[in-house]
């Protein structure tokens, strides 16, 4: 069952509650388990979210592209143009399995590129170390960020229109196709690092279009 | 201040009711557009006025709602959800426009703002767009001509055509093919399940392109003259190119390869499953 509060989780954690709304949630999780384990969830995500370190680009291209095109005289600058910024607000399920899937992809990009590689400049090689290790841990991760996103989705089903469902499912399906290939070439040739990358790529893409599933217009608001 | 019209259709009328209304805009301001069901098509003038006209039924009624710096335009309805209800908007050229809705078409022409379109059922047909344009729909073609700037496209189940675009460039689309032309860019990432992907367009030095695709086959233009390092992968697929390069085969399962054009200067990776990879001259 939902209650109003999980959806405030993640203000809390940000500190982003007044106090009185503080002090009614924390009121709240002394009675709710599911909020507590939610909470201590969203703790863990963020905690380990921190330990992650930024891996700048090598290069910013954009600063090039915005210089060339203001040359040409028909662009304003991006930062400056937008009025209102957009927010982007996920339910703590979605937050979660976005982090999760963050990790996961890091993770396994570390493990990459520290193993990598007789061949300097290639796409994350692995010299023969076990790409099955990468992909076993993501795997796992994977596979609840999916659950939590897949409950988020059936809890909004009925609000979607039919045919939209039934598109979003064919399309979920022909992802879920592409995953099982990938994941069985894998298990036929498990140093191949392009398999080991196809995969998690081919994932994070069922990940992003159950995201975007989730965000889809209501039929009725 | 804000001020709010509510323009409700006059009942009985035998032809659809029709909204027609035109609101005062400052330099910078944008424009939402929020609807069920319907066809938004904008076109732009030289006036600092946004002319909303719409057909709708007489149950239906559209509101707008117009702040300093934001036109935001909803359809309501008297009994349960609006119907199907056609736009024709027309903008100053500058400005930002934002559309959202579930059933619902967009063609967009001449703007030079920024463009923001998000549909489940539809067609999104774009003629302009600086800055940031993100152009979305699930079922449903894509098409964006013109645009510069930071330019995210997806499809869900249908293609996308990306032509004469300028600037930072993602296109995704898990059933559709994506066919991106006369496109000039230091920054694509072009990814898919099915469906082929077509490049042509610059291959800057220092640029990264990327072309991402499970079963589908990928052809991309090379420029005579390129400087690029690329990065062939196809596992089920085959490679050919229309002229000669010197290739490294890395394996023996699937075929990936690499090789330098000129200074390898720009990054070039192609990857596809189960599709074959073809390079060609322009």
């Amino acid at each position: 069952m939902h209650d109003s509060w999980q959806d405030r989780l993640s203000e809390y954690v940000d500190d982003e509650l007044n106090a009185d709304e503080r002090l009614a949630l924390e009121s709240h999780l002394a009675e709710c388990a599911t909020c507590r384990a939610l909470l201590a969830e969203l703790q863990q995500v963020v905690q380990r979210a921190g330990a992650l370190s930024d891996r700048a680009p090598d290069r910013d291209l954009w600063p090039d592209i915005a210089s060339r095109l203001e040359k040409s005289g028909s662009v304003v600058d991006i930062a400056t143009r937008r009025a209102v910024p957009r927010r982007v607000s996920f339910s703590v399920p979605q937050l979660v399995a976005a982090a999760v899937v963050l990790m996961a992809v890091s993770a396994g990009a570390v493990w990459l590129t520290m193993t990598s590689s007789s061949t300097p400049g290639e796409p994350g090689v692995s010299s023969g170390g076990p790409a099955t290790v990468v992909t076993a841990v993501a795997v796992t991760e994977y596979d609840a960020a999916v659950a939590a996103l897949e409950q988020e989705l059936a809890a909004r089903r009925s609000s979607l229109d039919r045919t939209t469902v039934a598109v979003l499912e064919e399309n979920l399906r022909i992802i879920d196709e592409a995953i099982e290939e990938a994941r069985a070439a894998l298990e036929r040739d498990p140093g191949n690092t392009y398999l080991n990358q196809h995969l998690a790529q081919t994932m994070w893409g069922k990940v992003r279009l159950l995201r975007r599933a989730t965000g889809l217009t209501p039929l009725a608001s | 201040m804000l001020t709010t019209l509510i323009l409700t259709a006059m009942l009985g009328a035998p032809a659809l009711p029709q909204t027609d209304t035109i609101v005062p805009v400052r330099e910078g301001a944008e424009l939402l557009v929020e609807l069920l069901r319907g066809q938004v098509n904008v076109t732009t003038w030289n006036r600092s006025e946004v002319r909303i006209v719409a057909e709708h039924d007489a149950d239906d009624w559209v509101e707008v709602e117009h702040a300093d710096r934001l036109v935001q335009i909803e359809v309501g309805a008297r009994y349960g959800p609006p119907d199907h209800v056609d736009f024709e908007i027309t903008v100053p050229t500058w400005m930002g426009i934002a559309i959202e809705g579930a059933f619902v078409g967009a063609d967009l022409r001449g703007v030079a703002g920024e463009v923001s379109v998000q549909t489940a059922h539809g067609d999104v047909r774009l003629d302009g767009g600086r800055g940031f344009i993100e152009l979305e729909s699930v079922q449903g073609q894509v098409e964006c001509r013109n645009a510069r700037g930071r330019i995210r496209i997806s499809s869900v189940n249908g293609g996308v055509r990306l032509i004469g675009a300028q600037g930072d460039i993602t296109v995704e689309t898990v059933n559709g093919s994506q066919e991106l032309s006369g496109i000039d860019s230091e920054s694509i990432d072009v990814s898919g399940v099915n469906g082929s992907i077509t490049y042509t367009g610059t291959i800057r030095d220092g640029g990264r392109y990327m072309f991402n695709s499970h079963n589908g086959d990928i052809t991309i233009a090379v420029p005579a003259g390129t400087n690029a390092s690329m990065w062939v992968a196809t596992y089920n697929g085959d490679f050919e190119t229309d002229f000669p390069v010197t290739l490294r085969e890395t394996r023996q399962q699937g075929k990936r390869f690499n090789f330098t054009l000129g200074s390898g200067s720009a990054r070039v990776e192609l990857n596809t499953f189960g599709g074959d990879i073809h390079l060609r001259r322009p």
